[in-house]
């Protein structure tokens, strides 16, 4: 990584808040991303991954909120900063581009005052952003974009939407871009357009990027680091070689051999993970991963933390070498 | 495309004549269920069983009562849809002037009740759906539980009684000023009463409007907006808000084709001559022209009303226009 961190994250939590008590749902994550580097996070769905994204962006909706922890980014600390001064930093500095295209943009409001608005928010004069909104929407490929400004949302496709999307995320150069599955509900035949075109538009701009996604084979050529979330826990956190090549937690190595391989014949085509994960209000004792874990053993009774391993950080007590095949 | 605008609105005028016909039956049968008629309202019970039966039978033909209930029906109907809906043995005017006076002051009312209907219940809403079960959503849901239950009669009393002893002030004492003769008198005429109506109104508003911007509040567009850094007040208005319209329009139209068949009570109160007083004195008199005819007229101005609040969802959602 090397140099300051842009973004250090250390022991976020997020919890559902009730009258009868908080119910944590990720518990103490840490990360760091340096500037212009790119980050995969990767677990299945419900580990967290997503709470964690917006928690960052500090847009978690009630009764959700982070209940520990401190988010460094370029120097501030975002727990501790006041609405006013998140919303300053929220689309100019950090911007997200969201899950489903279908819901994320104002059905009422042109698709041209969409993107501006993420100007004007920031000081840019009216004129000027409608004019750089043009712009914006060519670069994300969208077809006569003096046309397609005055459209509304119904009028397009979800491959389009999430073009508007990308380009309301990209108006103000963010420093630092999350995508949260953007691809996840769109045809595969566009999900492939819409990866390349935030790829190449990260590289462009020099943003660091968190990719959140379920499938880490769609992010492997993309990506210099991963981090793997499971039931609210980072378990491991590598670069993106040795992730492949050398797992150093057994949940990932599920997860790797989960991915289909249509060349590989000697394998079985779909490979599933026993069992399913805890939910949050089911507590493990020990390792969250136990009850599926090949692994386990009575050490796992005590929840491991995240320690050094090899090139990244892994929470296991198995020592790699005495994994069972 | 456009024949299927041309099927809606052929539907639509239907549905609007068969509705209008209905109230026309309606009020026509009701008129003579009720007790008395024209002869006892104006000679008084006592007077009128006195009557000889020849002089009942003149006065009987000289109201035109002596005609079978279906020719008397379709008789005023076939005036009615030539323009003449009747004449008031009371006033000596035709019907159609009388409402052509109390109309304008009836809808000057409405517009002004709704307006303050809408000043008074959005704010309200605004304040409880920003932040849900909160001591600011109590106050605005108390607000709005006031105004629903505080009877128009009792705060319209009240406020002209307390107004007129200790500040000596009351401008409906003097004769009604209308709004172009006097503007200046006739909107501190108006001022009272259609701040009565529109407490009342704000509490429906106040709480359709706080269910649908709750509802819109969890949708994932509004987390863009914030997520593009825009302040909470422009979230609140520019996109929830505005996503919450439909709702607040439709209960906003409803309320305002209510106000349109007059304030009976508050309009009673204030001396204001609007179109509820017009009807509750012809069904005194027991005239059934002028209440026959009225009550179509207002009927009529309802479904205006509604064909113009679906008017308004065209303005409001670029998908109604579209579909």
């Amino acid at each position: 990584m090397g140099g300051p961190a842009l973004l250090e994250v250390e022991d976020l939590a997020v919890a559902a808040r009730s009258r009868r008590g908080d119910l944590e749902i990720v518990h103490g994550v840490s990360l760091q991303l340096g500037p212009g580097e790119t980050l995969a996070v990767v677990g299945e769905t419900g580990s967290g991954k997503s709470l964690t994204m917006l928690a960052l962006m500090r847009l978690l909706a009630p009764p959700l909120a982070i209940t520990r922890g401190r988010i460094a980014f370029d120097g501030h600390d975002l727990t501790s900063l006041s609405e006013r001064e998140m919303r300053e930093l929220r689309g100019s500095q950090m911007a997200m581009i969201y899950q489903d295209p279908m819901t994320s943009l104002n059905p009422l409001m042109r698709i041209g005052a969409q993107v501006a608005e993420a100007m004007t928010a920031h000081g840019v004069a009216n004129s000027e952003a409608r004019r750089r909104s043009l712009e914006l929407l060519a670069r994300v490929e969208i077809p006569d974009p003096e046309r397609t400004a005055r459209s509304y949302p119904h009028e397009f496709s979800g491959g389009m939407r999430q073009r508007a999307v990308i380009a309301i995320a990209l108006a103000m150069r963010p420093r630092l871009l999350i995508a949260d599955e953007p691809t996840t509900a769109l045809d595969v035949t566009i999900q492939q357009q819409i990866l390349a075109l935030v790829n190449e538009l990260r590289r462009e701009l020099r943003m660091a990027t968190i990719w959140v996604t379920h499938d880490l084979g769609v992010v492997a050529r993309m990506v210099d680091r991963v981090v793997v979330m499971y039931a609210g826990h980072v378990v491991e956190d590598a670069p993106v070689d040795q992730l492949f090549h050398a797992p150093q937690h057994p949940y990932t190595r599920s997860l790797l051999a989960a991915l289909p391989n249509p060349t590989d014949q000697s394998r079985p085509a779909l490979v599933q993970i026993p069992g399913r994960p805890p939910l949050p209000t089911e507590m493990v004792e020990g390792c969250p991963f136990r009850p599926r874990c090949a692994q386990a053993r009575e050490a796992c009774r005590v929840r491991p933390v995240l320690e050094p391993r090899a090139a990244g950080r892994a929470a296991c007590w198995v020592p790699v070498e005495e994994w069972r095949p | 495309m456009e024949t299927v605008l041309a099927n809606r609105v052929t539907r639509r005028v239907v549905e609007a004549v068969l509705a209008l016909l209905g109230v026309a039956v309606l009020v026509f049968v009701m008129l003579r269920v009720i007790p008395g008629n024209q002869i006892t309202a104006s000679l008084g019970t006592e007077a009128s069983a006195a009557l000889t039966p020849s002089q009942e039978a003149a006065l009987r033909a000289y109201y035109g009562l002596d005609q079978p209930a279906l020719a008397q029906f379709f008789g005023w109907l076939g005036n009615v849809l030539t323009g003449n809906l009747g004449i008031s043995q009371r006033t000596g005017q035709t019907v159609l002037d009388m409402t052509l006076a109390a109309l304008p002051v009836t809808i000057e009312l409405a517009i002004l009740a709704t307006l303050f209907g809408l000043l008074i219940g959005i704010p309200l809403a605004l304040l409880s759906a920003s932040r849900p079960n909160s001591a600011r959503d109590a106050v605005g849901q108390l607000v709005g539980l006031a105004a629903l239950s505080v009877p128009s009669f009792l705060l319209g009393a009240a406020l002209l009684s307390l107004v007129s002893k200790y500040l000596h002030y009351n401008p409906s004492a003097q004769g009604f000023a209308r709004l172009f003769e006097d503007p200046g008198l006739n909107f501190q005429q108006m001022l009272f009463p259609s701040l009565v109506l529109g407490f009342g109104l704000a509490a429906p508003i106040m709480r359709t409007g706080r269910s649908a911007l709750l509802e819109v509040q969890t949708q994932d567009f509004v987390r863009t907006a914030r997520g593009k850094g825009v302040t909470a007040l422009r979230v609140q208005v520019r996109h929830v808000l505005h996503n919450a319209l439909v709702p607040i329009v439709t209960m906003t139209g409803i309320q305002f084709g209510y106000l349109l068949g007059g304030a009976i009570v508050v309009e009673q109160i204030f001396s204001v001559p609007g179109i509820g007083r017009q009807v509750l004195i012809g069904l005194q008199q027991k005239e059934y022209a002028v209440v026959q005819s009225t009550v179509l007229v207002i009927a009529l101005l309802f479904v205006l009303v509604n064909l113009l609040t679906d008017l308004l969802y065209r303005l409001i959602d670029p998908r109604v226009r579209a579909s």
